[in-house]
Order: structure tokens, then C-alpha cells, then sequence
């Protein structure tokens, strides 16, 4: 292999969504770039695999060393085959499967569409929206209406009930200091609103009965700016997906002359001097950067003290053999899963047209803050969804919990050195993106974060 | 400096494209003269029919051309003719080249009317044409563009040929309308499917209050209503029902003028006989004109009859 260059202005290791969201805003205003990762896949824990590579996954790396950490690592990592007839079947189409460790959805028109767009990234990758939104009531699934559209056609909301909730969503702008209550639900319950209609609103807004009222009006109202942009309901999805979108950043650092090796196995160390990150050495050479920008994933321990995690989040994902609520067509279903009345599942269900997985099978992804294990969490869950005579059955299921680490603050952190947290438990991407922006701003000030790039056909190719 | 990305300028760009529209122009203007040349001599010249395919495929708004595509299949008819074994598939194979062709270009341009207007043309020569495709194709482009007016009238087109299938039809109505509602081509297309009589006028009722319930400000369903109630076979229980109903709607909307004309259609304006309600529809009148004062005169005109009515009773 060549060797790497010697000097750069910014070398990057691990190719998480927030180093290759900075990688790109460097490379792009003109910066060197150098991004490294140890491992041999794109993305880190916001990466996708196919069937094999996941149950291949070795989230537990039998030594820490100065770029493998166990600390941040995933854990309580476990898969089962509960149909062993299908595994075979499955195993042949294992490529037609992009499973996410970090399933997102992105607001219509919220930061990260804005910023594909802006930033003319849009061009490196396909998206897909959600066609409908479900939640759980009194032992069932049912359909959120979302739209006005959705309000006017649905058969289970009375013409009051219409006018009601059409009235609460197109004046929550005026509510927020009028109110005795501070809490959200009783709130919308004060509103004369009906049991299913307080349910549809607390799903739009992600919200538990904790939640407070200025926090849910705020949920509503980015669920509803975001309607009407690109499909029927306000969110996308990335087609292949979600780990695409970090090889998306990449692919337009790479563009702007950012350098790419994977599979790094033999960098041994981030040497430091007087605060400040001085080189990387690597079994060859050394390189030298201004900044430094790492996962915590990928980072020495040595950096981050102290290591603390108080949180994590559940994940599970299951194969299934058809849809939770089958349709005329394939659905890409959103379900917001009330579990008891601190917390929300978020399930994703998706069918081949994701480009996830193959025909006839659906890839459901559910996510959670940790309470006590992922098996425990979901247990109530995948119960009411999966065990029924006439509901889909779960041929495969894998289980893992995320350490949260976006609010994690460590001391004496080198002043060039940028740490950038692993995934966190929110929906979308809206706190990476800010977070990328800040260390981007902190390193160059002035410059612009991201700015619109070139089509293909305004670049001179040669001379 | 290496691996930087040297964009052009605009201005660059700006000739680049005037090159290639340059370019284009020539294409044009060569591919139109080739064209008529051969047609002024009479001759069905296929070198000039492929050119003219392509022409069309890039601006399919040249309605020259529709001309002479139907010159072109004219012959083509006439000469199937004469082959009485093979002759209609023949005729079939080539009409169907010509129905995908008006197809590729209505995604070229959605609201050409040559496209439409060649379509259906093709289809009446047709020996034996496959109607359900094009009410799929009506549909489609509707749920592309539901206020493209082409689709609405193609779909009409298509319903006087070939008669209506009437519960298919409602189906389409009703998913338009779950679409979108504020549209007043759905519901007028609506009301031209059925006489409404006493078995379907309470559907109807309960489709068009979901609608002025979920958006009373929205004024295309407000019409779809009063056409609803001008119908005789509206009892006068019902009447009633209604009239709570916009109360209701009128109490958690107490600023929507609809709601009070809606009141004056149900109590009797639209039925001048009916003097029943004469003392409500007077008061109906005054808070219309504090709701709507742009057309103040138009309700004190209605205000003036109705006192005068009450007057005499």
C-alpha cells in the first residue's frame, strides 16, 4: 500500500456520521483531509451490514488498545434464529439486507434535509418516505392521521372530533403562555380532546406522560412544518439504509480531495505534548495534522477521562415474515409504541422498497431508551406485535444496547484534538449535524459550514 | 495546488448552455424541414415519421406534427384495410407504437393538449383499444397533478364513449377527494356521476361535513354542500340534523361566514317557498354582513326580502 501523506491540516479517525459530516466541511472549504478508520466498514456504530457481516459483528474487541476503547463499544450484543428452517434462505439473499446499528428518519424539512440540499449532498444518495404512521391503543394499531388530508378521510375520528383536532394543530403557535398546565398530556386532555385523539397527538409529538407542554407543542409543530414537503407523512427515510448517508459525506469529502484508508489496523498511537495532539504514529510512519478529530469509539482512554456512561439505548432487529397491519401495497410504517408511561419504542418497518432487505421479508428495527436489558424492554412490545396467530412472525431477531454518549463532557482534553459521540437516542440527525457544526466552527471560525457544492457539470475536468 | 476542484463560472456556463440550445435549434429546424418536405410531396416517408417521433419526444407541443403523424396513420389504416386476415393487428401493433409514443410524451409535458388530444384520436381508430389502461393513465396523472385540468376532461372523454361503471367511478371520487379535498374538480366530477336520491344522499352528507368539519374555511366543499342540499330528496328531519350539526360547527368556528351561509342555504333561500324559518334566516343575514362585509350588499338585499317575508306572515 502507498504510504500515507505525512502532513495534513486534519486527520480524522472513525467514519461515524459526525466525523464524516466534518470530513466533508473540511475537504470542502479547501482543507487537507486525511480519514482514517480502523475498521473495514464505513460508519462505525451509525453503519449498515448485510445479514452476514452483522452476525459477523464483533462489537467486543478482545483488547482495548490506543484507537479501540471497550468503554463505548456496543453491548449485551446477542442473536437468535427463532425459524432455523428460513436461516439458509435468508443467509443466500444476505446482501439484498442493509441493517442499521443507527436507524434514522429525517424531517421533510428539518436540518438534515436543509442541509443535503444547501450543501447539494442531495445528489449522493435516495430517499424514501414514510407512508404511514401508526401507534398502539387499547390493544391495537392504529392509523395516525397526520395530514388534513388523513383528518378528513379517517373513519374513526367523529366530524367534531375533525374540528377539534384541526383546531388544536393550526393554533398551537398561540397556546404556549395561556396555560395552567405544564404538562402535555393533560394538557391536550384539558382540550376536550377524546382518548384516541390525545393518543394520535402524543405520537406526533413522540411525547410520554411526562412530557412537558412546551416541549410537546414544540415535537407537534416540527411534525407538522414538515408535512406536505415529499410525501404523505413529514419524514424520509435514506434508501439502503441509514449508514448511507455517512459514506454519502465521505464520498463528497473525497470529491473535494479528502483521503480514505480503511481497515487501519496498524496505527499505534496519538502522541500528545503540551496539551496539544503533536502526530499519529503508525507501524510505518507518522502523520502530522493541525487538528484531530475522533469517535469516542475509536479514541485512547487515556483522552477521556472521566468514562461515565449513564445511559443507553435498546435496540432490536427483527426479520419478519409480513407486515404488523398488511396493506394493498408495501408500507414503510412508522410505529410510535406508547411503553408504559415513562417511554416510547420507536419501530421502523421496512419492506424491500427500502432496498433494505429482500421481497417478501420485512426489517424491523426497534429503538428505546435502556431500561433494564433490549430483551427486557421490547419483551411487552414484540408480545402484543409478534404473537398472535394472524401476526407476522420474528424468523430472526438481534439484540444490542448503544451507549449514549452525546452529553458526555471529559477533562483536559487536548485543545486540537475534537470528540465526536457516538448515536444518539433522538430521531433524526438534528443534534449530530449541530454538534459537526460546532467542532467545525471551533476549528475554522470564519468559514462557512458546508457550502453549496458544484454539479458535475460545472467542474473542468483536466485542464 | 492538488486535489482542488476547479469549478466553471457562471458565464462559462452561461455559453456552454446557449451552445447546446444552439445546437438543439439546428436539430429543430433541419428535423421540421425534412419533414415538411417529404409531406408536401405525399409521401408517407419513414425516415421523416422517426424524425417527427423524436421531435415530438422533446417538445411534444408541435402540433404540426400531430397533423402529420395523422396523415400518417390514415394511410397506414387504409392500407390495413386491404389485408383482411392479418390487417387489424397490423393496425394494432403499429396504433399501440403511437399510444406509448403520446405516453412518453405526456412525461415530457403533462399538460400538452396535442399529446391528449393524438391519444384519444388513436384510440377511435383503434381496432380494439384497452379502455381500462386509460383510465389507469387518467388516474396516475391525477395523482401527479390533481388540478390538471387535461385528465379531468380526458376522463369525461372517455366516460361519454364508453359508458360509466358506476361504483368504479365513485371509488375514483372518493380516493380523489381522501387525496385532497380542496379541490373543486373532484367534487364538481362528483356530482355529475348520480342523481343523489334518499339511499345515497346521507353518504354524500357525511362525506362533505367531514370536510367542511375538518377545514370550514376551505370553500370547495362549502359548494359540493349546497349543491347536496338543493336536492328534493333531502327530508326535512335531515334538515333539521343539519342545522344542529352547523350550530356546533358554528360554536367551535363561531368566525367562519360559511357556516352561516350554509345555514340560509338549509333554512329555506335555496327553496323560496319555504317561510318556516323566515325569522332565523333574517338573523342568519345580520351576522353575515358583520362576517363578510365585502358583500354587505348582497345580504342586505336578502335581508330586505326576508323581513319583507317575515313581514307578511
Amino acid at each position: 500500500m502507498d504510504e500515507l501523506p505525512s502532513e495534513v491540516d486534519l486527520l480524522i479517525i472513525g467514519t461515524g456520521f459526525i466525523e464524516s459530516i466534518i470530513s466533508a466541511a473540511a475537504s470542502r472549504i479547501g482543507k487537507s483531509v486525511l480519514h482514517l478508520d480502523p475498521n473495514d466498514y464505513y460508519g462505525n456504530q451509525w453503519g449498515s451490514f448485510n445479514l452476514q457481516a452483522l452476525l459477523d459483528y464483533n462489537p467486543d474487541p478482545s483488547e482495548p488498545c490506543d484507537f479501540r476503547n471497550k468503554s463505548f463499544s456496543l453491548k449485551n450484543f446477542h442473536y437468535e434464529w427463532l425459524m432455523e428452517d428460513q436461516k439458509e434462505d435468508l443467509l443466500k439473499n444476505s446482501r439484498k439486507f442493509n441493517i442499521d446499528l443507527t436507524p434514522k428518519l429525517h424531517y421533510c424539512r428539518g436540518d438534515f434535509v436543509q442541509l443535503l440540499i444547501t450543501s447539494n449532498i442531495a445528489r449522493y444518495s435516495e430517499f424514501r418516505s414514510v407512508t404511514r404512521i401508526l401507534t398502539w391503543l387499547n390493544g391495537q394499531l392504529e392509523l395516525v392521521p397526520c395530514s388534513r388530508s388523513d383528518v378528513f378521510a379517517s373513519q374513526k375520528v367523529s366530524v367534531v372530533e375533525k374540528r377539534v383536532l384541526m383546531k388544536l394543530l393550526t393554533s398551537l403557535d398561540d397556546i404556549l403562555d395561556s396555560e395552567n398546565t405544564h404538562n402535555f398530556k393533560k394538557f391536550l386532555e384539558s382540550r376536550k380532546l377524546s382518548d384516541n385523539l390525545v393518543t394520535y397527538v402524543m405520537a406526533m409529538a413522540g411525547a410520554t406522560e411526562h412530557t412537558s407542554l412546551g416541549e410537546g407543542v414544540k415535537s407537534v409543530k416540527r411534525f407538522l412544518d414538515s408535512l406536505g414537503r415529499f410525501g404523505k407523512t413529514p419524514y424520509l427515510f435514506s434508501m439502503y439504509g441509514s449508514g448511507e448517508i455517512a459514506q454519502a459525506f465521505c464520498r463528497l469529502s473525497a470529491v473535494f480531495g479528502g483521503i480514505y484508508a480503511l481497515n487501519q489496523q496498524n496505527l499505534i498511537s496519538l502522541d500528545s505534548e503540551d496539551n496539544r495532539i503533536t502526530s499519529l504514529t503508525t507501524t510505518k510512519q507518522q502523520i502530522r495534522a493541525q487538528n484531530y478529530v475522533t469517535s469516542l469509539e475509536q479514541c485512547s482512554e487515556k483522552f477521556l477521562r472521566p468514562v461515565k456512561i449513564n445511559n443507553y439505548i435498546s435496540r432490536a432487529i427483527l426479520i419478519t415474515n409480513k407486515s404488523i397491519l398488511p396493506s394493498e401495497q408495501e408500507q414503510l410504517s412508522f410505529l410510535i409504541y406508547p411503553e408504559g408511561t415513562e417511554r416510547i419504542i420507536n419501530v421502523f418497518e421496512l419492506g424491500s422498497l427500502t432496498g433494505t432487505c429482500p421481497k417478501n421479508y420485512y426489517l424491523v428495527h426497534l429503538t428505546s431508551k435502556q431500561v433494564t436489558t433490549p430483551q427486557e424492554d421490547f419483551k411487552g412490545a414484540l408480545g402484543n406485535l409478534f404473537s398472535g396467530s394472524d401476526q407476522p412472525q420474528i424468523i430472526f431477531s438481534c439484540y444490542f444496547s448503544i451507549p449514549e454518549t452525546s452529553d458526555l463532557d471529559f477533562e483536559n482534553v487536548p485543545e486540537n484534538l475534537f470528540l465526536c459521540p457516538g448515536p444518539d437516542n433522538d430521531l433524526d440527525y438534528n443534534s449530530s449535524i449541530q454538534k459537526a457544526r460546532e467542532i467545525f466552527e471551533k476549528m475554522y471560525p470564519d468559514l462557512e459550514f458546508l457550502p453549496r457544492a458544484p454539479d458535475p457539470e460545472e467542474i473542468i475536468i483536466g485542464d | 495546488m492538488h486535489g482542488r476542484l476547479k469549478v466553471k463560472t457562471t458565464e462559462e456556463q452561461k455559453a456552454e448552455k446557449q451552445k447546446e440550445q444552439q445546437k438543439k435549434l439546428q436539430l429543430y429546424r433541419a428535423g421540421m424541414k425534412k419533414i415538411l418536405s417529404t409531406r408536401a410531396s405525399d409521401l408517407y416517408d419513414p425516415e421523416s415519421f422517426g424524425i417527427s417521433t423524436q421531435l415530438l419526444c422533446v417538445n411534444p407541443d408541435i402540433y404540426t406534427l400531430w397533423n402529420y403523424r395523422k396523415e400518417v396513420l390514415l394511410i397506414e389504416k387504409e392500407e390495413s384495410s386491404k389485408d383482411e386476415i392479418e390487417g387489424d393487428n397490423k393496425l394494432a401493433a403499429f396504433l399501440d407504437k403511437e399510444i406509448s409514443l403520446t405516453e412518453q410524451c405526456l412525461i415530457a409535458n403533462p399538460k400538452s393538449y396535442g399529446s391528449w388530444h393524438h391519444r384519444y384520436w388513436v384510440l377511435m381508430l383503434h381496432p380494439n383499444p384497452n379502455w381500462d389502461k386509460e383510465f389507469g393513465l387518467c388516474t396516475k396523472y391525477l395523482t401527479y397533478d390533481d388540478r390538471n385540468f387535461h385528465c379531468w376532461d380526458y376522463r369525461r372523454l372517455l366516460i361519454n364513449k364508453i359508458g360509466i361503471t358506476l361504483p368504479a367511478e365513485i371509488k375514483f371520487s372518493t380516493d380523489c377527494l381522501n387525496n385532497n379535498f380542496s379541490n373543486y374538480s373532484s367534487w364538481h366530477y362528483r356530482s355529475t356521476l348520480r342523481q343523489l336520491d334518499e339511499n345515497c344522499i346521507e353518504d354524500e352528507l357525511n362525506l362533505v361535513q367531514s370536510a367542511v368539519f375538518t377545514d370550514p374555511a376551505d370553500s370547495s366543499a362549502w359548494f359540493y354542500f349546497r349543491w347536496v342540499l338543493s336536492n328534493p330528496a333531502l327530508s326535512k328531519e335531515k334538515r333539521q340534523e343539519l342545522l344542529d350539526n352547523l350550530e356546533q360547527l358554528q360554536e367551535l368556528d363561531p368566525d367562519c361566514k360559511w357556516v352561516v351561509l350554509a345555514k340560509c342555504w338549509l333554512t329555506g333561500s335555496l327553496v323560496l317557498s319555504d317561510s318556516e324559518f323566515v325569522d332565523k334566516r333574517v338573523q342568519f343575514y345580520k351576522e353575515l354582513i358583520e362576517l363578510d362585509p365585502t358583500r354587505k350588499g348582497q345580504y342586505e338585499h336578502y335581508l330586505k326580502i326576508a323581513e319583507e317575508k317575515l313581514a307578511n306572515n
